[in-house]
């Protein structure tokens, strides 16, 4: 931690250019470095840290919420929020469960839930963008009522199915010991970090998030872009409820709460600014492998989650004050 | 008064200021002169505390003095009026003008008071608006009449005005003037940044010229000519301007029927050709950005316009970029930059194809050429744009509509803190746009500006286009009079 903050600190004295760009691979390899750390750490005091079935355990747990910390990071880069994604994704699980339950193929009854999300994500973004409504409040709405409805599907109640086998496998199969949501995990990674790097889409992400007014004077669509990150956000958010529902087995109407803070403590961690316009989904990747080992750890160590709540946030406040000191760094250098 | 010797301040990858030194007597008005970069605004954030110099002493009236922040400064009689206004925009004037040091009766503000002193505060500076308005909701010119306003609720025994002139139109700065007399007259001090020269030679008393972070040269304002000081700024001899275009355009581009906006605007009849360029004049609040606004689609008015080929009724800034209109904003960094994106980012952005595969690699060639023809200065185009100087900003941001191609060019007050240098290629790419047979219309609050870059002027008044001006056959004075007055020769005749 230490390491973290005397990086930041003492710069190297560097030429004007590459500064920024260096300043950002800084962040990235602190974090990547607390990360690699860790990792010796847990395998050092943990043996069975290292083992391929804890590993095959950790990639499992991590990769819903990391699903979901990935759709939040294409949002919050637009200077937006969504607090929906847990309720979305508790939404989509039910709805899987219960249209294989009325004997859909799996792939249909798959996309429709998975369509559920789009279209949630297309309204909460589309009332924030075009009707100039804070997303904190709509999603926040949206959190509520759609858990609500989740609720409503079946009364309250969970929903067993048949899972049929082959969503069986994407939700809790494994390829050559790796198991499939972590491939589907990384995927999305790479996938949605194209798009942000390599598409004129994603450098309008960047420029809305950086300054909305500046876009639209610079004829970008920005409701249309903004309102395409809620989209995106709402149905990683229903993939992530599907997967889940297809390794339980079953529909839970409770399922995915708090899986809003999880996924925007994530995105934070990784050093995406919550102002919009810095950051992307490698940050957030690293950042949720990072919280996921350090959850292992504690488990396999006997300590309770109440170190865990505790360490994680002061985890957050130091990946904060080290996005603050790169800040002022790079401002007072303007 | 005040002394300021050889102030050192380094910043990562760029020294500031280098053995600068500055001395203010008590009751003058003292000039800060130098390019964009010279240091100027940080020996002014060094003596006002912001920033702490690395060495080097600051003395005020013989004691010496350490700023170890903004209070500081305010404590030891020091006020400044920021280039960025520092007013809290959802605020009423009163509130700004007395934040911190409210009137009060016990634990209370003393509402009645502090209203009543700021509206003799606002008439002292010549403004007519209300001390009860929202500072969000009055015009750039006013809220800089505000600052203004502000540092004089202190007491302080230095003011700082950091380009006071860059948003207040001649009108404004008039009674600004009465005011840094009164000051000057009372024995404060006054320390006025300034690009325009005719300024600084009819407020100022004495000048420094700062280049490349150090004083080069202190004059005595009366007995020193413009070209000593310009020559003295840029540290070569000043060239001659190029003579003015005579261009009279190749065929019509844009005729604006009318453009209204009920109690803002109404706007009958303007035209800008091909290659010809246009001024828009008038006082701040004549409609001159509201226009430029409304012709982008930024505004929703009643519009009757062709653009071409184009009848055009309505419509939104996305549609008016794809119809080949760009512009240049008054208010670069809320509107024209994305200031922590990188320069290439900003230059690019509008240029981009969509649903294209890796748009940056050819980007990055199609932005290079604007960017060089402008002579921007930078170390790399991936450096953040928010570093650049105020000049450097402004020419990425009419870069970003060269490389995106465009059929006319609206630019809002496209000088507004520029100095000589940057002015010189900013207008000479402006140009260059015109011969290519851009159409460009461009509202300016500085005159001679106009008259020297444009083929007709329209003075706007209230509102309305109440003139049209040849400035090759008419005299300046009488389009400045027009500007004030709203009145034509004619009409008074």
């Amino acid at each position: 931690m230490t390491d973290l903050i005397d990086r930041t600190a003492n710069p190297e004295p560097a030429a004007v250019t590459p500064k920024s760009r260096r300043r950002g691979i800084i962040m990235r390899f602190n974090l990547l470095f607390i990360f690699i750390a860790l990792f010796v750490v847990a395998s050092v005091s943990a043996p069975q840290f290292l083992t391929t079935q804890n590993m095959a355990n950790l990639l499992q747990q991590s990769s819903l919420t990391g699903i979901v910390a990935i759709g939040m990071t294409v949002v919050i880069l637009t200077s937006g929020i969504d607090l929906s994604v847990g309720s979305v994704a508790a939404l989509s699980g039910m709805l899987v469960a219960i249209f294989i339950g009325v004997g859909l193929p799996w792939p249909v009854a798959m996309a429709l839930a998975i369509g559920s999300g789009l279209v949630l994500g297309g309204v909460m973004g589309g009332l924030s963008a075009y009707l100039v409504l804070p997303a904190f409040m709509v999603t926040l709405a949206g959190m509520q009522s759609i858990r609500g409805m989740t609720y409503l599907t079946t009364n309250g109640t969970p929903t067993t199915a048949e899972i049929p086998m082959g969503l069986r496998f994407l939700g809790a199969g494994s390829v050559a010991g790796i198991p499939v949501v972590g491939i589907i995990f990384v995927a999305t990674t790479l996938i949605v970090g194209f798009v942000l790097r390599r598409t004129t889409f994603g450098e309008h992400i960047y420029a809305v998030g950086s300054n909305a007014q500046a876009a639209r004077l610079s004829g970008l669509p920005v409701q249309r872009i903004t309102t395409a990150a809620y989209v995106i956000c709402g149905g990683l958010a229903a993939l992530t409820g599907v997967l889940l529902t297809a390794r339980l087995t079953i529909g839970q109407p409770t399922a995915n709460t708090g899986l809003e803070l999880d996924a925007i403590a994530a995105v934070v961690l990784g050093g995406t600014s919550l102002f919009g316009g810095k950051g992307g989904v490698l940050g957030t990747f690293i950042a949720v492998l990072l919280l996921s080992v350090l959850r292992n750890l504690f488990n396999l160590l006997g300590l309770s989650s109440f170190f865990q709540m505790l360490v994680t946030g002061l985890i957050l406040i130091a990946a904060l004050i080290m996005n603050y000191l790169i800040d002022r760094q790079s401002k007072s250098a303007a | 008064m005040l002394t300021m010797t050889d102030i050192v301040k380094t910043f990562p990858g760029t020294r500031a200021c280098n053995g600068a030194s500055l001395q203010v007597a008590a009751g003058e008005v003292h000039c800060l002169l130098g390019e964009n970069g010279a240091g100027k605004s940080t020996m002014m954030k060094i003596l006002s505390g912001s920033y702490t110099a690395d060495s080097g002493t600051i003395t005020l009236g013989g004691t010496p003095m350490t700023f170890a922040s903004p209070i500081d400064g305010v404590r030891a009689g020091i006020n400044t009026i920021y280039q960025e206004l520092d007013l809290v925009p959802d605020l009423t004037v009163a509130q700004n003008l007395f934040l911190g040091h409210e009137p009060r009766r016990g634990p209370f503000v003393h509402r009645r008071e502090r209203d009543e002193r700021a509206a003799a505060a606002i008439t002292r500076v010549g403004g007519t608006f209300s001390p009860t308005a929202v500072v969000g909701e009055l015009s750039v010119s006013d809220q800089q009449l505000t600052a203004i306003a502000k540092a004089l609720t202190t007491d302080a025994r230095i003011v700082v005005m950091d380009e006071p002139s860059a948003t207040l139109t001649d009108h404004d700065l008039a009674a600004v003037f009465r005011v840094i007399r009164e000051l000057t007259a009372a024995g404060r001090s006054v320390i006025y940044i300034s690009h325009r020269l005719d300024e600084v030679k009819e407020i100022g008393d004495r000048a420094t010229v700062m280049r490349d972070g150090a004083t080069v040269g202190v004059f005595d304002i009366a007995s020193v000519t413009k070209e000593q000081l310009v020559e003295s700024m840029i540290g070569r001899a000043v060239q001659a301007r190029p003579p003015r275009r005579h261009n009279p355009g190749s065929g019509p581009l844009l005729h604006v029927r009318r453009a209204a906006i009920p109690g803002v605007i109404d706007i009958s009849d303007i035209t800008v050709g091909r290659g010809e360029i246009v001024g828009l004049a008038g006082l701040g609040g004549a409609g001159r950005s509201t226009l430029l606004a409304t012709i982008f689609g930024d505004r929703k008015a009643d519009l009757d316009m062709t653009l071409g080929e184009e009848h055009i009724v309505a419509l939104t800034p996305r549609t008016a970029v794809g119809l080949g209109i760009g512009l240049v904003p008054e208010d670069r960094k809320r509107q024209g930059l994305f200031l922590e994106q990188s320069i290439l980012r900003n230059a690019a952005i509008a240029a981009l194809k969509p649903w294209r595969v890796n748009p940056m690699a050819r980007a990055r060639e199609v932005c290079h050429s604007p960017l060089s023809r402008l002579g921007v200065k930078f170390a790399s185009v991936d450096q953040p744009v928010g570093q650049l100087s105020g000049g450097n900003q402004q020419k990425v941001v009419l870069a970003k509509w060269m490389a995106r191609g465009i059929d006319l060019l609206l630019l809002d007050e496209p000088t507004r803190g520029l100095d000589i240098g940057a002015k010189a290629d900013l207008f000479e790419q402006v140009h260059a746009l015109a011969d290519a047979g851009v159409g460009v219309l461009m509202a300016s609050s500085e005159l001679s500006e106009l008259t020297e870059n444009c083929n007709r002027i329209w003075v706007l008044h209230e509102g309305r286009n109440i003139a049209e001006y040849q400035p090759l056959t008419t005299p300046s004075a009488d389009i400045a009079r027009c500007i004030v007055t709203g009145r034509t020769k004619y009409a008074n005749d």
